[in-house]
């Protein structure tokens, strides 16, 4: 009698998922982190029989998957720096060969602070490698199709319509994806690689902690004069977000502007001549001048024309006044001439950090667990490292014959990577806040600070190494 | 001159870690403020006495309230990952204690009763409260929850009692004894209260706190500690 | 402290009968001392600043003899410096009937929105202005260390800026906020309070912008509690979850 309803209930509990499909893994999202894990998957000798399905509400194969054979000749706004470790996890372990004549080697880092006349250069050989993101995604994409591996099912312009427990009295048991086309699947391990907003997040309860900026993060591909002398990567931190310019091939580049939202507004509204002067402006000039050229055009009182002459006149007259020509070279980025049409945008910047980035039978990876301010292009970074522990405490579970889905199996990825995240996302806050004020005693105790830092060069090794890895 | 109490809302900072401490939207007092079309009757004003006791009332009660909210906020913060079964209970009486605070917030800004200067100390002490007593079990987490509740359900049934007894007013034109509708909404409003604290320490003991194992020093312990955070409340 | 912050419960005026005493003076308004002071404020201050000779001009004028200057303010204690309590009462008075006067005009029955914290603050300075040329004097009559100061300058002050958050549509808070906003005010409205004592400009524009500065950096406080706090509690959770993590590699 109560084997009978014990049949029953779970009869009745399946029968509703009967055309569930089973899988081992359920990426849920397309971006660099979810499409790292599936190559990564599939590459593993130990994981590459799991079934894997990938779920994306945008268009992979096509628009992104074209952009490996067909690239256009410009570059796109949303660009990444990428440090040795994660290219070196991306062309070594998983395999992936990366559009090299796109991507922008740079071989050191200039920080200057925007209230005073502190300075920061760091320099190393290829210390980090500027990539397009759609670079990596269709890498990826290209790595996957060229593989060919089996049970690997890649499902885009799909949107996640829900997502339930098979037993919704049991939360061990197999969560149950329901897609807008219709299909569930029935998954040992569901992984959430959905960003900031992940729903896969949602459901497993897990809560996230942080705040909003209340900044937004400006970028636009920019044209220059001449090829720079030096490349390397250029920060100034002005009181309001630091402004970032960082080489692409040739003569492009990309800007990276994390300013307040009033502000973020005025500078994609403005006409393309007088946005890059401003660009130009914003590494060169002192605050004060910015903080003029802002009001005016708030209020209307000056034109277009009048700032372009009035930022020439002012870069000038600050130029002429060193005596060695080559000094320009060495402490401001190279001018910029141009923007590419269009190329222009903004999102906002928040952090956040996931309590737990697992649950039984759900793990999260990337932007879903952890957001963070870009100035110090660590955000795609951290992704990369998750998926490659990840994959580590996977390859381990299933060496050791358990269920990837278990607890037991997953926390090793927590436990490895959490400290890690906690300690970049904590410093990157802090810089940020100890940056975001014009508050005299602050401004010089940073100066002193980072003057400090400058002159130490066992300090610099140690920095670069922590976040770049061991030099070669 | 009745205020109308709705201020313009300035919106809390959504996606802020303080906003995961829970508020619930739909927070208000018991029953609303009596309207123009009630035919109401005027008393006389209360004593010094009585409005100083009504403002320690609100004081302190609001002091709990985000006591128990910050505690339990620290029991669902350890408890709900590892223990899933608990978590639908300890949800519930979390998100009703939230309705509490936020119902003595809003009477405290209404009645312009100051709040507790210790508010912070009563924030830190809570959640430590609740997370250290999470992290030693789930059954010390509910003897937590029994002792706190114990406290507060004396604490409430003593200020029921005063309320009922020392608030006979005297109307305006010295005809009728009674108490205005502000006062019966309040004595409500804490008597429903109590019983809920009253149905959250039976749960907690259903929930095995009885097996917890240093009982008598945890209950007792925090019983104290509970004693003199009122005391404190009512007067800083 | 709890002189300064005694508080009473405020219950509704629907069923409470509405005091016709304004509460730190001990007369209403229909009174002969509320007349007699009212009068000696409005017309006799402006001219002979907070002195006996202004209250005695007054009470002359009203028809009454000056043995009546040794009742008004008779239940205040001398101050040190030989203030006379009939002075004292005047300072009380003109405090309050100001604090009073700023909330009397407020659409407080209909449903308009009140109006903005700086609004106000700038006018209960505006209000000052028929007094000006004595707000020096009128200061360090306040300012004497002693039972004036702590039982009714201070608790005026405090009153102010209370009655100020709460009949503005500055969001009010529930914890310790409530505390350092007030204070924050307090101090910008004393500072402005002493700016106009010396300020000679036209309009007191001076002071208004000075006043309008500090009050700016009131609401940038109110907002660096905040995010301190968020800080906080995200660093505690942060350290907890992340002791979780370590715990879990067994």
């Amino acid at each position: 009698m109560l084997s009978s309803r014990i049949l029953s209930r779970s009869f009745f509990a399946s029968a509703v998922n009967l055309q569930a499909k089973l899988t081992d893994v359920l990426i849920v999202g397309g971006g660099p982190a979810g499409l790292t894990l599936a190559a990564a998957i599939k590459q593993s000798p130990h994981l590459s029989d799991l079934s894997t399905v990938l779920v994306d509400a945008g268009d992979l194969k096509e628009k992104i998957g074209g952009f490996y054979h067909d690239p256009p000749d410009n570059f796109t706004n949303r660009v990444i720096s990428l440090t040795p470790q994660s290219k070196h996890f991306l062309e070594n372990t998983v395999g992936v060969s990366l559009m090299e004549e796109r991507i922008q080697p740079f071989d050191g880092l200039y920080v200057t602070d925007g209230c005073s006349n502190g300075t920061l250069e760091m320099e190393r050989d290829s210390m980090g490698f500027m990539v397009e993101i759609l670079n990596i995604q269709s890498s990826l994409l290209a790595k996957l199709r060229s593989s060919n591996a089996p049970n690997l099912d890649l499902i885009d312009k799909t949107k996640v319509q829900s997502i339930e427990y098979e037993d919704p009295e049991d939360t061990k048991s197999w969560p149950v994806v329901t897609l807008d086309s219709g299909e569930q699947y029935k998954t040992r391990l569901l992984i959430g690689a959905d960003g900031f907003n992940s729903p896969v997040r949602k459901f497993s309860g897990i809560e996230s902690r942080g705040w909003f900026y209340e900044r937004f993060g400006v970028v636009a591909t920019l044209k220059l004069e001449y090829p720079p002398f030096k490349i390397r990567g250029w920060q100034r931190f002005l009181p309001t977000g630091p402004v970032a310019h960082l080489p692409l091939p040739g003569t492009n580049s990309t800007l990276v502007w994390s300013t307040t939202e009033p502000l973020s507004r005025l500078l994609l509204s403005l006409d393309d001549d007088v946005f890059v002067a401003l660009v130009n402006a914003a590494f060169i000039l002192e605050d004060v001048d910015l903080e003029y050229y802002y009001k005016s055009l708030q209020e209307g009182t000056i034109t277009g024309e009048e700032l372009i002459q009035d930022v020439d006149f002012r870069i000038n007259e600050k130029f002429n006044s060193f005596k060695d020509d080559s000094v320009i070279d060495e402490k401001y980025p190279p001018k910029v001439i141009d923007i590419l049409d269009k190329s222009r945008g903004r999102f906002p910047l928040k952090l956040s950090h996931a309590d737990t980035y697992v649950a039984e039978r759900i793990a999260l990876v990337g932007d879903a667990a952890h957001t963070t301010h870009p100035l110090a292009g660590q955000g795609l970074n951290m992704g990369q490292g998750d998926v490659e522990s990840l994959i580590k405490a996977l390859e381990k579970a299933r060496q050791r014959g358990l269920d990837i889905g278990s607890l037991l199996a997953l926390e090793p990825y927590w436990a490895d990577r959490y400290p890690t995240n906690n300690m970049l996302l904590g410093v990157v806050d802090k810089l940020h806040k100890l940056y975001s004020t014009d508050f005299g005693p602050l401004v010089s105790l940073r100066t002193f600070g980072l003057n400090l830092v400058n002159s130490l060069q066992p300090l610099k090794d140690l920095m670069v190494g922590k976040v770049s890895g061991p030099s070669k | 001159m009745l205020r109308t109490c709705c201020r313009r809302a300035v919106p809390l900072r959504q996606f802020s870690v303080l906003s995961t401490l829970g508020n619930s939207s739909n927070a208000g007092e018991h029953r609303a403020e009596p309207n123009e079309s009630a035919e109401l009757t005027k008393f006389k004003p209360m004593s010094d006495a009585q409005l100083a006791y009504l403002d320690r009332v609100v004081r302190v009660d609001q002091a709990g309230e985000l006591g128990a909210n910050y505690i339990y906020a620290g029991q669902f913060f350890v408890l709900a990952n590892r223990y899933p079964h608990l978590r639908p209970v300890l949800q519930h009486m979390w998100d009703q204690e939230i309705h509490h605070h936020d119902t003595f917030n809003n009477l405290q800004l209404k009645r312009r009763v100051r709040p507790s200067l210790l508010t912070p100390l009563w924030k830190i002490g809570a959640f430590a409260m609740g997370s250290g007593t999470a992290f030693l079990s789930p059954e010390a987490a509910m003897a937590c929850t029994e002792a706190v509740e114990t406290v507060i359900g004396g604490h409430y049934n003593d200020q029921l009692r005063c309320l009922n007894n020392q608030y006979e007013l005297e109307s305006e034109d010295g005809t009728k004894v009674g108490q205005t509708v502000e006062l019966k909404n309040l004595q409500a409003t804490i008597k429903q209260f109590r019983d809920e604290e009253l149905e959250h320490l039976q749960t907690a003991i259903d929930y095995d706190s009885h097996k917890a194992v240093p009982y008598i020093l945890l209950t007792e312990g925090i019983k104290t500690v509970c004693r003199v955070a009122i005391w404190a409340a009512e007067r800083v | 402290m709890s002189r300064v912050f005694t508080r009473l419960y405020h219950p509704n005026n629907l069923e409470h009968a509405l005091p016709k005493i304004i509460k730190p003076l001990t007369y209403g308004t229909d009174s002969v001392q509320f007349k007699v002071l009212s009068n000696a404020l409005n017309k006799h201050v402006p001219q002979y600043g907070f002195n006996e000779r202004a209250i005695v001009q007054s009470l002359n004028e009203l028809g009454m003899g000056s043995s009546y200057l040794s009742v008004l303010g008779s239940s205040n204690s001398p101050s040190f410096f030989n203030v006379s309590p009939s002075v004292l009462e005047l300072v009380k008075f003109h405090l309050v009937s100001k604090r009073n006067q700023l909330i009397t005009d407020l659409p407080l029955d209909s449903d308009k929105p009140l109006p903005d914290l700086k609004t106000l603050f700038l006018q209960r300075l505006k209000l000052n202005e028929h007094v000006a040329p004595h707000l020096s004097q009128l200061l360090s009559i306040m300012s004497v260390p002693g039972e004036f100061l702590a039982s009714t300058a201070l608790s005026e002050l405090h009153k102010l800026t209370d009655d100020m958050i709460f009949y503005s549509n500055e969001q009010d808070h529930n914890d310790f906020a409530w505390y350092s906003k007030r204070i924050a005010l307090s101090t910008a409205y004393v500072s402005s309070e002493l700016f106009m004592a010396q300020d000679k400009s036209h309009n007191f524009q001076e002071t208004m912008e000075f006043a309008q500065s500090k009050l700016n950096k009131v609401s940038q406080l109110g907002s660096m509690y905040n995010n301190t706090e968020e800080y906080l509690w995200f660093t505690l959770l942060s350290s907890i979850n992340l002791a979780k993590s370590q715990i879990t590699r067994g």
